[in-house]
């Protein structure tokens, strides 16, 4: 009886040279660029400084202090209602976009996908200088849509995106939609497309709609996709910053007044360094924790 | 196989050797400055010193002096001679011979706010300051306005910073002063000669332990005491500002209020176009002012803590509200700017700067600035103001280079050097000698401020030395605006701000009595 060989297992080689001194490379670039700070706002945060004066080692008072703070829990608030509607309306959107996208021919599809990645390569601030027009009462869109309606009796000239506390944070998510529609689209478009048409057609052969190959084909093998960038949006949608600073400033009142943006407040408008670094390293915690938990449930091994 | 003479494996040892070698090199290049032996030479030089000499002269002087004495219905008037002491000052040329050393070379950066007229206008006081001082040179360096507070606190820090900075005055609230800057007085000039040449108000801006002045005052918008006002759109609501006013100041609140009211426009319930357009920031400056009009010292300053819990702070804080909410509302503020171009307000309550910044983006409109009176029953007239952008020269800036952001320091406040900012900037100056000056009180810009500015405004401007930041948008007028809006109980915001508040202020409190 014929027996199959065996493939040796591998030796570790030493790596070459060009490979030691890229990784050197990489890890000095690291420890300059994100360990060095990271530990610098870890040690800031127990001081109460302000970058020219003398340090005052205060402990853990800043940790406290934000107990006690109540615009801080305010801002954890408003982050919270943000990335827990906007994340999941966000993926849901860019998935539908995709696979619409994927049954496109490809001339189509291309210009489709196009148009819908325009945006995602848009800087902030010409996206927010044209969400500050849209969004005008005015000559914005709901002053459009209060002629419209008024012309039919009536009155919509209460939308004020941006000027109400009830809708400032909806118009942001709105512009953070739009903005980030197509680059989540594509990255499932590329997921749908690779799987195997062969599976569809046998569901299809099967008597399956689009319905049922969406749930029990396309939804079970994105899936991977779909917690990579739900970890992703989560960090981003934590740490987003442009848009609260240059279109409400916070406002109304506190309305959008975020945790990235009251952390740069307290940091460069109060000069309150050692609590602001406090407060990075708890966004820090929060996002080490949201990471961790998404990814416990990314190992979790599926049945197809 | 035969080893090629040049492997790829050697031509990357070879590139990543070069490349480290490269990088060695730039780093020991970067760190610390190149190190240039300068041989100091004496030569002699024949000076003439004017030496003023005072003389006392006797004077004999015919002077009439008219008497009356009334004579049978004649008067009659009598000459008297009076001797009048009459002091000459006499100018002695005295030959000195000095033995001076050749001039120190220096090199400034000057960090300015990047805003191109401004820019252009100090680079013209730089061109003359470096032709009267050959051996001085001033790069002038542009920095983001957003971005000039992030960029200096940590380059001061680090030393690295330019030699001479703009910043704003609020900056140095939280700061011990006297460990960043270098003091101007008694140094550069005491403190009563700073107090000729500047506003003394200007001064009080910046606080230190020592009384000393480390800031050089120069422009500020002046949000606080000015509105500035369409007034052909007041006209055309019936309302002649200029003609009611009392040289551009309101007599009196009610005055005011009245002239805001009739300005308003309401389709049905919906207010359409405000009288005055405020953003929430401005009644941090108006709260504070009105509760100091009625007495209220909202700062004591003795324990060095905030005290917002006074009964003339309630009084004030719901004055200002209830005006607040009553002239305009978050749908006219968020959608409003610019107002007086927008057509949402006819007074545009954000500072005298507002005129040539109208004459930029709407010429055709006819901008005027006027004055705010006293509030309501207030006995006293104090306005609370923006911060001021000011110079100043970080304390490590030491040696000739010191001496030559000095040299610098007093040629900017030359009032022709200040003077070319009225062609294209309306705010005020901190400088008394600008308002004297022919090029400045005739300018585009300038002839608006110059008959008000240092009458109306200086004299009755308050800087409270408190130690917060942005007291004004970030905490008080964000709490009025909660009030008049949103239902804010005012106890509860005043309880808010004085929380607020005095725990930043007693942290920067703890950072000056460790050591500043």
């Amino acid at each position: 009886m014929a027996t199959v060989a065996r493939a040796p297992r591998p030796r570790w080689r030493r790596p070459s040279s060009f490979v030691l001194v890229v990784a050197l490379a990489l890890l000095i670039y690291y420890m300059l660029f994100f360990t060095a700070p990271f530990i610098a706002a870890l040690v800031i945060g127990f001081l109460n400084w302000d970058l020219l004066s003398t340090v005052v080692p205060v402990g853990f008072d800043n940790y406290v202090a934000m107990a006690d703070d109540r615009t801080f829990k305010n801002a954890l608030k408003v982050s919270a209602i943000f990335v827990g509607a906007y994340v999941p309306i966000a993926l849901s959107a860019q998935l539908i976009l995709g696979a619409i996208l994927a049954n496109m021919r490809t001339l189509p599809q291309k210009v489709y996908l196009t148009l819908f990645f325009l945006p995602v390569v848009t800087p902030w601030l010409i996206a927010v200088l044209m969400f500050g027009y849209l969004f005008n009462t005015q000559a914005g869109l709901p002053g459009m849509l209060n002629d419209i309606f008024s012309a039919l009796g009536i009155d919509t000239s209460f939308v004020n995106p941006l000027g109400s506390k009830d809708t400032a944070l909806l118009g942001i998510m709105g512009m953070t939609g739009w903005k980030f529609l197509g680059f989540g689209a594509l990255i499932f478009l590329v997921g749908i497309n690779e799987i195997p048409l062969t599976l569809y057609e046998a569901a299809r052969i099967d008597g399956a709609g689009a319905v049922r190959q969406f749930r029990h084909i396309t939804w079970p093998l994105i899936r991977p996709i779909m917690l990579a960038l739900s970890i992703t949006s989560f960090i981003g949608a934590l740490q987003i910053f442009d848009p609260f600073f240059v279109m409400t400033r916070g406002g109304p009142g506190d309305a959008t007044n975020v945790f990235s943006l009251y952390l740069y407040r307290q940091a460069f408008d109060q000069f309150r360094f050692g609590y602001a670094s406090a407060m990075a390293m708890v966004m820090f915690l929060i996002l080490l924790i949201l990471s961790v938990s998404q990814l416990a449930i990314a190992r979790t091994r599926w049945e197809y | 196989m035969r080893d090629s003479v040049f492997s790829r494996r050697k031509a990357l040892r070879a590139l990543a050797l070069t490349g480290g070698a490269g990088i060695g090199a730039a780093v020991l290049a970067g760190c610390g400055e190149t190190q240039v032996v300068t041989e100091t030479k004496i030569q002699e030089v024949i000076k003439e010193v004017p030496v003023e000499k005072v003389v006392t002269k006797i004077v004999k002087e015919e002077v009439a002096v008219e008497v009356e004495k009334v004579v049978t219905q004649e008067v009659e008037v009598e000459k008297v001679v009076v001797q009048v002491e009459e002091k000459v000052v006499e100018k002695v040329v005295t030959k000195v011979v000095e033995a001076m050393a050749k001039p120190k070379e220096a090199k400034l950066q000057f960090w300015m706010q990047e805003w191109q007229d401004g820019l252009n206008s100090m680079q013209g006081a730089i061109d003359t300051f470096q032709a009267a001082n050959p051996n001085y040179t001033v790069e002038l360096v542009p920095i983001g306005y957003g971005d000039l507070l992030s960029k200096f606190y940590p380059a001061v820090s680090a030393g690295t910073s330019g030699e001479i900075v703009y910043t704003y005055t609020q900056w140095w609230n939280p700061i011990d002063v006297t460990k960043v800057l270098h003091p101007f007085t008694p140094e550069l000039r005491s403190r009563s000669e700073m107090n000729g040449i500047f506003f003394p108000s200007t001064l009080d801006s910046v606080w230190s332990k020592d009384g000393e002045r480390y800031v050089v005052p120069l422009i500020c918008g002046c949000e606080g005491p000015f509105v500035t006002a369409d007034v052909n759109a007041a006209a055309e609501a019936g309302v002649d500002l200029e003609g009611i006013t009392d040289n551009s100041q309101f007599t009196s609140w009610e005055q005011f209020a009245e002239v805001d009211q009739q300005l308003r426009i309401y389709d049905g319930d919906k207010l359409v176009r405000a009288g005055t357009y405020s953003p929430g920031s401005m009644m941090g400056f108006w709260g504070p002012a009105m509760a100091r009009q009625l007495g209220g010292e909202w700062y004591n300053k003795a324990e060095e803590r905030f005290d917002w819990t006074i009964p003339e702070v309630t009084e004030g804080f719901q004055f200002i509200a209830d005006w607040y909410g009553e002239s305009i509302t978050r749908d006219v503020q968020t959608d409003g700017w610019p107002p007086l171009v927008k057509q949402r307000s006819v007074m545009h309550n954000v500072g005298i700067w507002t005129v040539s910044y109208y004459g930029g983006v709407a010429p055709d409109l006819t901008v005027r600035p006027f004055v705010m009176p006293r509030f309501g029953a207030a006995q006293d007239l104090v306005y609370m103001n923006a911060a001021i952008g000011s110079l100043t020269v970080p304390k490590f800036v030491t040696d000739e280079k010191k001496d030559a952001a000095f040299d610098f320091m007093v040629h900017i406040w030359q009032p022709e050097n200040l003077a070319s900012f009225g062609n294209f900037y309306s705010g005020s100056h901190s400088v008394k000698a600008v308002y004297e000056n022919d090029a400045y009180r005739s300018s585009k810009w300038g002839r608006y401020g110059s008959p008000i500015v240092p009458t109306k405004i200086w004299p009755y401007v308050e800087y409270v030395p408190h130690r917060v930041a942005q007291i004004e948008g970030d905490h008080v007028g964000k709490m009025i605006d909660e009030v008049a809006f949103d239902g804010l109980d005012l106890q509860e915001g005043i309880g808010r701000i004085q929380k607020d508040l005095s725990t930043i202020n007693d942290e920067a409190l703890a950072r000056l009595k460790a050591g500043g």
